[in-house]
């Protein structure tokens, strides 16, 4: 009975956070459509086998989307060494799924950019700034002071400023 | 989940801007309905396989301490019987130490699955080049 409380109550928290866990791993994982779904998938799973080690020091979602930004920094790493020993994966497969709206080139600009963040700046801005978690929430999740993630906000925000200064509407409006 | 509003960065309008433009330019495929149904199932089978590998693993660690006892007692038998007040006292600890170790081994924690067990070189690769 347990066992099968604890499955629909799972289901029912999958159904609530997949997309946006979906989207979230997407924005840290530059992008990369099959990596972020897998990457979700496997915070999950990680998070229905911990259920029993929970902790009510935090919410559930907050710990569950802690789960989730280490598995894609995880995978980053993995990503990572194998880029720099197997030779570079080819930049565009062919992904039979839905593709985003926009401009894939500006997509691809920003991901990169994004990618140069050291890894405390990116996880910040890509919470908060992309996400609209709250300060105090983007600080649980990753387990640094407010303090650290406004600091990395701020540096964030600076660093992408001056790579994607085309990208700023109020110095295109300046410059024409 | 949600703190106060209050909880959020100070921008000044130009950033707020340049924020919004950053989002708006970079923002995930919202998954159709078979995606997420694909998903879910997807889900559901990594779910159901770790579970039945989690049911296995408790005959696995009991098949491992047999074998590892099965070892201590053959190890014991082939050794040539010493005449009586003559045994081996360095033998007989270093035969129980090593089926100790090996029962230790199966108790102690280990981690959970053979991918988060980082290979050695690739940690100090990730200390020199990403600063762990």
């Amino acid at each position: 009975v347990d066992e099968a409380r604890r499955g629909h109550c799972f289901d029912s928290f999958v159904r609530e956070h997949r997309d946006r866990a979906i989207g979230l791993a997407w924005k840290l994982l530059d992008g990369d459509q099959a990596a972020a779904e897998d990457v979700a998938q496997e915070a999950f799973v990680r998070a229905y086998r911990g259920l029993g080690r929970f902790r009510q020091d935090a919410s559930l979602s907050t710990w569950f989307y802690r789960i989730l930004v280490n598995e894609a920094h995880r995978h980053r790493r993995w990503r990572w060494v194998r880029q720099r020993f197997a030779g570079e994966l080819p930049e565009d497969s062919p992904d039979p799924r839905a593709q985003p709206l926009g401009d894939p080139y500006l997509r691809r600009r920003i991901a990169r950019a994004l990618d140069a963040l050291p890894r405390g700046q990116r996880e910040a801005f890509v919470l908060v700034h992309l996400e609209g978690f709250t300060v105090r929430d983007a600080a649980q999740i990753t387990g640094r002071a407010v303090g650290t993630i406004k600091s990395h906000l701020h540096r964030a925000l600076a660093a992408l400023r001056e790579r994607l200064a085309d990208l700023d509407p109020l110095k295109e409006v300046n410059e024409s | 989940m949600t703190g106060p509003l209050s909880d959020r960065p100070d921008l000044t309008p130009e950033e707020g801007a340049f924020v919004r433009s950053i989002a708006s330019f970079y923002t995930a495929p919202q998954p159709s309905a078979a995606e997420r149904v694909a998903f879910n199932a997807k889900l559901e089978q990594r779910v159901a396989r770790r579970r039945t590998a989690w049911r296995r693993a408790p005959a696995f660690a009991g098949a491992a301490v047999v074998a590892a006892l099965g070892v201590f007692v053959l190890a014991r038998a082939t050794v040539v019987t010493p005449r009586p007040g003559e045994i081996s006292s360095s033998f007989a600890s270093a035969a129980s130490t090593t089926a100790e170790s090996a029962i230790l081994a199966l108790a102690t924690d280990s981690p959970e699955e053979p991918e988060e067990a980082l290979p050695e070189d690739y940690l100090a690769i990730e200390d020199v080049f990403l600063g762990g």
